[in-house]
């Protein structure tokens, strides 16, 4: 009798598709976890554990430079001889708002946190504001940073400054305006100017000579130093809060701040 | 004997069965309650999360403390755009549902529902890049696109990275209705032919 050997093939049998295609399925469901979770638990522990001077590592809206992840940043500067400042200069809480006059919610800050945050706290001694530019939305808002610079020029910084966002909220208001739209315009910067008591030759000669257009881009680059890359960034005693937050988020800060003293 | 396909239904009547059926339960809409409101509140307080940790933190009494999460979480009014507010609600209460859809679904079946759980993560993905405020950007898309040296590309688009939020509102709304699907299928057996 003949014995037959069958060899058996050492060549592995294919996998059917459907078998072959749920592995796939079975792969891409844990990576497609893990990216999603790598995502959020990556910026939550940045977010927060990020200096509260600064250091802050956000998408700007519309700057066309932001910092490199991983860089740290500068600590706030304190005030500068040369920054006018709003309230009593021995106030104990520091409040400094780095501003783009065309930004919508730095108008939103301007209508709705302002007011009140004066009258509670600034024009009671409690606390000192200024305001810093970071004119990152268009050319208008470097030129309105010029001209506020042209009025602190005699000692009007800070109404033109409220002349400027209150400017810019009721067209937008009133116009449904936007950014770079030509509001701010010469013209209009010259009718501010009449409205806050400014000198009109000096302050005219200031603007057409573009005195301070240098300066307010030195400024935009000392805030993006800082970590400032959107506005409203505000610091209250050096703790960040962005955004265009409720009175009651900020007045929350200036209190710890108060009771820390 | 051939397993059963079941019945076709109409997509409508089939997320409210689904609908009926894990939500008549009233642990569930606890459930779903809750992680709305926690995702809600994550979206929030997200671009000043540093700021609530230190004060947390911190030697403030707790009348400061509460005042501060309150004051922030009032900040979907103040520091959003309209478009970006409507998604950030929606993320939140869709986080809800699905998370709760889903757990739902595990309990019964005792598996995970695979595509449903990758369309969600995608969307939980989306909304993460896309959550942040209007006036402070995408934080979690920032962090993520500047490590890669792409801090920019979020500018060049239309609604400046709020795309990323109406994509994460899209792909949890596919996939409450796969989960739904999932939910409202009979228990059967299939071949993988």
């Amino acid at each position: 009798m003949e014995h037959q050997h069958h060899e058996h093939s050492h060549e592995e049998p294919k996998e059917p598709v459907a078998i072959a295609s749920a592995k796939q399925k079975d792969r891409f469901l844990p990576a497609s976890i893990l990216i999603a979770a790598v995502v959020i638990a990556g910026s939550v522990v940045f977010a927060a554990t990020r200096p509260s001077g600064g250091g802050v590592i956000t998408l700007p809206i519309a700057t066309t430079t932001a910092g490199s992840a991983g860089t740290a940043a500068a600590p706030v500067p304190p005030i500068g001889s040369g920054e006018a400042i709003l309230g009593n200069a021995n106030a104990p809480v520091t409040f400094i708002e780095y501003g783009d006059y065309q930004c919508p919610f730095c108008g939103r800050m301007f209508t709705n946190v302002e007011p009140q945050l004066r009258t509670d706290y600034i024009n009671t001694g409690k606390v000192k504001m200024v305001f810093r530019n970071f004119q990152f939305l268009g050319p208008e808002s470097t030129a309105a940073g010029a001209a506020a610079y042209c009025a602190a020029d005699q000692s009007k910084f800070w109404a033109y400054r409220d002349a400027l966002y209150q400017a810019k909220v009721n067209e937008v208001a009133n116009n449904g305006g936007s950014e770079n739209d030509g509001f701010f315009s010469r013209s209009l910067f010259l009718k501010l100017a009449n409205q806050t008591g400014l000198d009109a030759t000096t302050f005219t000669s200031c603007i057409d000579s573009n005195k301070y257009a240098s300066k307010v881009e030195k400024d935009k680059a000392d805030a993006s130093a800082v970590g400032v890359n959107s506005t409203p960034t505000n610091y209250i005693n050096g703790q960040q809060v962005l955004g265009a937050q409720p009175y009651t988020a900020f007045k929350a800060v200036i209190d710890a701040a108060l009771q820390g003293k | 004997m051939l397993p059963s396909k079941g019945n076709s239904k109409s997509k409508g009547t089939m997320l409210f069965q689904a609908f009926k059926e894990v939500f008549g339960r009233f642990r569930f809409i606890a459930l779903a309650l809750v992680a709305g409101f926690a995702a809600f509140e994550f979206t929030v307080w997200f671009p000043n999360l540093g700021l609530i940790v230190h004060t947390m933190m911190g030697d403030a009494s707790l009348g400061i403390k509460a005042e501060l999460l309150y004051g922030l979480s009032a900040g979907i009014s103040t520091n959003f755009t309209p478009l970006s507010a409507t998604y950030t609600t929606l993320i939140a209460i869709l986080f809800g549902v699905n998370l709760t859809m889903i757990v739902y679904y595990v309990m019964k079946r005792k598996s995970f529902g695979r595509q449903a759980l990758a369309v969600s993560s995608g969307a939980v993905a989306s909304g993460a890049l896309g959550i942040g405020c209007a006036a402070c950007g995408s934080l979690v898309g920032g962090y993520f696109l500047a490590f890669f040296g792409a801090s920019g590309v979020a500018t060049l688009l239309p609604l400046k990275g709020e795309e990323f939020g109406i994509l994460s509102v899209l792909l949890f709304g596919i996939s409450t209705y796969v989960i739904a699907r999932k939910i409202v299928e009979p228990a059967v057996c299939k071949p993988s032919y």
